[in-house]
């Protein structure tokens, strides 16, 4: 996205957001509950679904036993469109690998070059029964597989669990530092109804207990498997709808190679953003981001949230939603639907006192994207 | 990571790498117990995993030599769940920085018996497995003796 300002009429804008209920195990298909999420979040924009002429995916399931089923443990948009009684499309994509950020800019994209006006975006996740979900089921390791896989590289998290034995060990911290970041998690998705932790706090005592992972990530510093989806509808100033609620804008986007560019892309400074949804698909990624975008030196991320600036009161209130590790995992889609509901002030009971700008970061640190969204163009 | 589903299929072996002409020399030369990764005929740069190309130059003209087989571990982790078909958990995966260029980092399994005591910053030599039944011999590390300076 350019630096310079587009004019009024091309701000691009979230007018709608819809979810699915969220279970760890569901008798409903990934189909269904993508329908749930596409539906609500069509109504929510004050549209009708043969409004809908653009629709941004990103399906990917990314767990190592996935089997990457249409309808299965993904949902495509050819799938979801047909099923949605969609006809008059004029754009649709799905981004594979992308995140909800992804999502994103290329809806913006599409909008800015008015190859259609109302965009929807869905990203749905499920666990399927009777799979591996974290085991490589597979004979042959193909292309750079073949130098991971047999390693265990792709899996439970294991490449995130080794920057992170590395972190502890350079840094001086420890996992009581990591626990620190899943219980701020627990904190926030106290006020989420749709989080699977709504209502289970965990004590340091739980945390060091639960099995292992991949030291030095045990179970609860590992998003939990759901099955869920989440939707938004994204239009331009020219062409708002009556909607009786606020939208959300989108301010500027960044990609992960430079980062630091997100301030000036969005043009806004640091000290202008008011709340962060920070990718936490394990913990240990919240210290990585918060240093990268220089809230913090290297190295002392796990002091920042140690020292209460994460908190709803803090300096950088952070995944006022609860998280992936609250709400489970989501894919980030959770990420930006909280960036969204807070930046439009429709975050309810989580509401926060000023959130004006949000900053979305979804994705690991060799590949993510970042957006501000913001209640002003 | 779901640790309750971790039951189902295994095929009972590791997944077999299949290699292209820009990953067979590996390989090969792993079936004599010989590190052997490509260096940049032109920017001198040793790459694991063999790319197709010189990241910096594009390059596709490299020299295969062998290395020493030395280096440190820069991370670790101990897996608890059965995410490799083949191998029982728990293991160690390490990703071992090679002492031959700083940044050359291969990531494999650490097979020493006190490998859980096993810390960032040790030093480790890299071996290779004797050759399955389909014949291939895979990368392990296992710690070495040798005194941080």
């Amino acid at each position: 996205m350019a630096t310079s300002r587009t004019s009024s009429n091309d701000a691009v804008a979230f007018i709608g957001v819809g979810s699915s209920a969220i279970t760890r195990a569901s008798d409903r298909g990934i189909h269904a509950l993508a329908l749930d999420a596409a539906i609500a979040a069509i109504a929510d924009a004050g549209l009708e679904r043969d409004d809908i002429d653009g629709y941004v995916g990103a399906p990917g399931a990314t767990n190592a036993g996935a089997v990457h089923s249409d309808g299965g443990d993904e949902i495509t948009a050819r799938t979801l469109v047909e099923s949605l009684g969609i006809t008059k499309l004029a754009f649709s994509v799905d981004a594979h690998k992308g995140f909800a950020t992804d999502m994103v800019i290329l809806g913006a994209q599409a909008l800015r070059s008015k190859s259609c006006k109302y965009v929807l975006g869905v990203r749905a996740l499920y666990r399927l029964p009777d799979i591996a979900y974290a085991t490589v089921a597979a004979e042959n390791a193909y292309g750079i597989d073949q130098f991971r896989v047999p390693f265990g590289a792709t899996a439970a998290g294991a490449r995130f669990a080794s920057r992170a034995q590395a972190y502890l060990h350079r840094s001086g911290a420890t996992r009581r530092d990591l626990y620190n970041v899943v219980a701020l998690a627990r904190r926030h998705a106290r006020l989420n109804p749709l989080a699977i932790w709504r209502d289970r706090d965990v004590s340091l005592d739980d945390y060091l207990a639960a099995p292992m992972v991949a030291s030095p990530l045990g179970r609860f510093d590992c998003d939990m498997p759901v099955c869920g989806a989440a939707a938004f509808v994204m239009t331009t100033a020219r062409n708002m709808p009556a909607i009786t609620h606020a939208p959300a804008y989108l301010a500027g986007t960044a990609g992960w190679q430079r980062p630091l560019e997100i301030f000036d892309n969005a043009n806004r400074t640091r000290a202008d953003i008011d709340c962060w949804q920070i990718y936490d698909g394990f913990s240990l990624m919240i210290f990585e981001w918060l240093e990268r975008l220089g809230w913090c030196e290297a190295d002392a991320g796990w002091k920042f949230i140690k020292d209460g600036h994460a908190e709803r009161d803090g300096r950088l209130p952070l995944n006022t939603f609860g998280g992936s590790l609250g709400e489970g995992r989501m894919h980030g889609i959770g990420h930006l639907r909280e960036a969204i509901l807070q930046a439009s002030g429709r975050a309810g009971a989580r509401q926060l006192p000023k959130a004006s700008n949000c900053l979305v970061q979804v994705g690991t640190f060799d590949f993510s994207s970042l957006l501000v969204l913001s209640a002003t163009p | 990571m779901a640790s309750d589903a971790n039951h189902a299929h295994n095929f009972g072996h590791r997944p077999r790498p299949v290699a292209t002409d820009s990953t067979r020399p590996f390989w090969t030369a792993a079936l004599a117990n010989d590190l052997s990764l490509p260096r940049c005929a032109k920017c001198d740069v040793i790459y694991y995993p063999p790319p197709p190309r010189c990241p910096r130059c594009l390059g596709d003209r490299f020299d295969w030599i062998s290395l020493s087989r030395r280096g440190r571990i820069a991370g670790m982790t101990t897996v608890h769940l059965a995410t490799i078909p083949g191998v029982e958990p728990p293991f160690t995966m390490v990703e071992i920085e090679l002492v031959e260029q700083k940044g050359l980092i291969l990531t494999t399994l650490l097979t020493s018996e006190k490998s859980a005591q096993a810390s960032v910053g040790d030093p480790v030599i890299l071996e290779f497995t004797e050759p399955d039944p389909r014949g291939v011999a895979y990368p392990q590390a296992r710690a070495t003796a040798e005194v941080q300076p």
